[in-house]
């Protein structure tokens, strides 16, 4: 039910291009080694594993091991130096194989929880502003969920230019599901289809071997996204995390290969609780290796 | 439960076509790394894997990719090495997907998602040939078929500097199920199959375009295409070795050379396939299936 774990979504698309751009090494201009792919198409790619699997602080599984291989193709298509920076057109697969309760412990003792597949245009502005739009659709091979489609917008600012290491990139995301009946086609199983608003920064350090980023964020209902006995309810989540990122040295015509690992803590609200067992908090620790070409 | 007629046998026609437009792709390859993407999307009238009918009703889409890694390359021996990661997937508007609550035909729910197959190759080219070996994973999410767990090794032969314009581009095939216990395999048999496959893919390429013409067998060196001659209560199966002869012809057309965005391709295909006893069973008693598809391909 999530189009892209935490740590891929902080490392392996902005990350492992900030690795790609900072945390190499750089030797002289002269000994650059030439880039393996200066045409318009982008791959990125990262296998996660994890102990627990929250979609917006909506508990999927917490048991066994979970792991999440996701693949991402890029278009550019148009790069300036207008108000219009750039343009592109992502499409992409996010999967998550589960070895306990949700997977190959479930009624199917089938792995594959979940395979979603989006398309996302996004627009980059000067000043370090971009704006995203996302159609989703997450299924659930073995049946662990019926199928969610989901249209998403975010907007974001890269205030680094301004605000140098304090930089905080602040974010926000509105989403709105889709072709909803009374239980079917909705994250939290409701009667309605939910509204979503998520707020967050994603401050973070860029050292020579490593890089950390801390990302903040709150989820929030703007109107039946966390239902519970037919009662919304607005506050859904807190999260704070740490990750860490640590670029792999391969040769650079295979592309910026990472490891990276993060621990999370979240908060939850009143039904992302009770879908906790009445479990308030959640830890969740993750570690992959990513990829970007 | 198979990649594709047409979209396996574009890989040759799609390698041909880069070969002729090589002097353009110097100049302006827009990814001179050692990671290749191959893309395809093909919608089709049929759906036969190895002779075994899927789904022939309305229409059947098939999306896939593929990253290749070059691990290595050389001007003598061992030419090169790479390392091939692949998803191909089966999307069917008719019996097998969006009207299987009303045909009966897997989870009966109207899932359009059929099959997703992962795939993983290593594949290993010399001056005579390639070889290479793949493990896949067949798997259906509407729940079409059970899991088929597979490794297929694959030799083709290079006839092209020998015969030129009279090349064959000889292949053949042997693939073995595993882990195959309560009918994961692609006959739904009591025990694992042995698939063997005879090939050979002749054709013209010209500057607009390039035409192949695909011959092959399926043969069973084991259990591939066991048929149940008895009752459901008291099943016996057969095994028959003849599974199919397919002849293909398709036609590739590129879009405007290559781009930043790789080189793109358009195709169709015609293929006709004439079936053994296991097969005809399977396609309800008919010993003969013509299948259309076309689509757009692109490699990166």
């Amino acid at each position: 039910m999530l189009s892209k774990s935490l740590v891929s979504k902080y490392v392996c698309l902005p990350l492992v291009t900030a690795a790609f751009s900072f945390l190499l090494p750089r030797p002289a201009v002269a000994q650059t080694p030439p880039d393996p792919n200066p045409g318009s198409l982008t791959v990125t790619s990262s296998v996660d594993l994890t102990n627990v699997y929250m979609f917006r602080g909506i508990r999927q599984d917490d048991t066994k091991v979970m792991i999440w291989p996701a693949a991402d193709i890029g278009l550019s298509l148009y790069s300036g130096d207008g108000a219009l920076k750039s343009a592109a057109l992502d499409f992409g697969s996010w999967n998550s194989l589960h070895t306990g309760n949700a997977g190959l412990k479930s009624a199917s003792k089938k792995l594959w929880y979940e395979s979603d597949f989006y398309t996302s245009f996004s627009l980059g502005f000067a000043g370090g502003v971009s704006l995203g739009t996302t159609y989703t659709a997450y299924t659930s091979p073995n049946a662990g969920f019926t199928n969610v489609k989901e249209v998403m917008f975010k907007l974001g600012v890269d205030d680094s230019a301004k605000l140098g290491k304090a930089a905080l990139k602040p974010y926000g995301i509105a989403a709105f599901e889709m072709d909803t009946a009374p239980g079917v086609g909705q994250a939290d199983g409701g009667l309605k289809a939910g509204r979503y608003l998520e707020l967050g920064v994603g401050p973070g350090w860029s050292g020579s071997k490593a890089s950390l980023t801390f990302p903040v964020k709150v989820g929030l209902s703007m109107g039946n996204y966390y239902e519970l006995d037919g009662v919304d309810n607005k506050f859904g989540y807190f999260s704070a995390s740490g990750i860490v990122a640590v670029p792999l040295k391969v040769p650079a015509s295979y592309g910026a290969w990472n490891v990276h690992g993060g621990v999370e803590f979240q908060q939850l609200g009143k039904t992302t609780k009770a879908f906790n067992n009445g479990d308030a908090q959640k830890v969740i620790v993750s570690g992959g290796i990513g990829l970007a070409y | 439960m198979s990649r594709r007629p047409v979209s396996a046998l574009l890989l040759t026609a799609c390698g041909l076509l880069l070969l002729m437009s090589a002097p353009a792709y110097a100049q302006n390859d827009p990814n001179p790394g050692n990671l290749t993407l191959i893309g395809n999307i093909d919608l089709t009238n049929a759906y036969m894997f190895r002779g075994i009918r899927q789904d022939d009703t309305r229409v059947i889409a098939q999306p896939s990719a593929e990253i290749d890694i070059a691990l290595q390359s050389a001007n003598s021996g061992l030419r090169s090495t790479s390392l091939n990661f692949g998803s191909w997937n089966s999307l069917h508007t008719g019996d097998a997907g969006l009207e299987s609550s009303s045909s009966g035909l897997g989870c009966a729910c109207d899932k359009l998602w059929y099959e997703s197959d992962f795939y993983a190759t290593l594949a290993l080219a010399f001056k005579a040939g390639s070889l290479g070996v793949t493990y896949t994973a067949y798997t259906s999410p509407n729940a079409g078929f059970n899991n088929v767990k597979e490794v297929m090794f694959k030799f083709g032969g290079d006839d092209s500097a020998a015969l030129k314009k009279a090349a064959l581009h000889p292949w053949v095939i042997a693939a073995f199920e595993f882990d195959t216990a309560n009918g994961h395999q692609a006959d739904g048999g009591s025990k694992a199959g042995k698939y063997l496959e005879l090939g050979v893919a002749p054709g013209y390429s010209a500057a607009k375009g390039s035409v192949t013409v695909p011959v092959k067998v399926g043969l069973s060196m084991g259990n591939y295409y066991e048929l149940n001659e008895g009752t459901a209560a008291r099943p016996d199966f057969v095994d028959h070795a003849f599974g199919y002869l397919s002849i293909a012809g398709i036609v590739t057309v590129p879009l405007k050379g290559t781009t930043p965005y790789g080189a793109w391709n358009l195709h169709a295909g015609v293929e006709y396939q004439h079936l053994g006893t296991t097969t005809e069973a399977f396609n309800n008693g008919k010993p003969n299936k013509g299948i259309v598809s076309a689509g757009i391909g692109f490699t990166y």
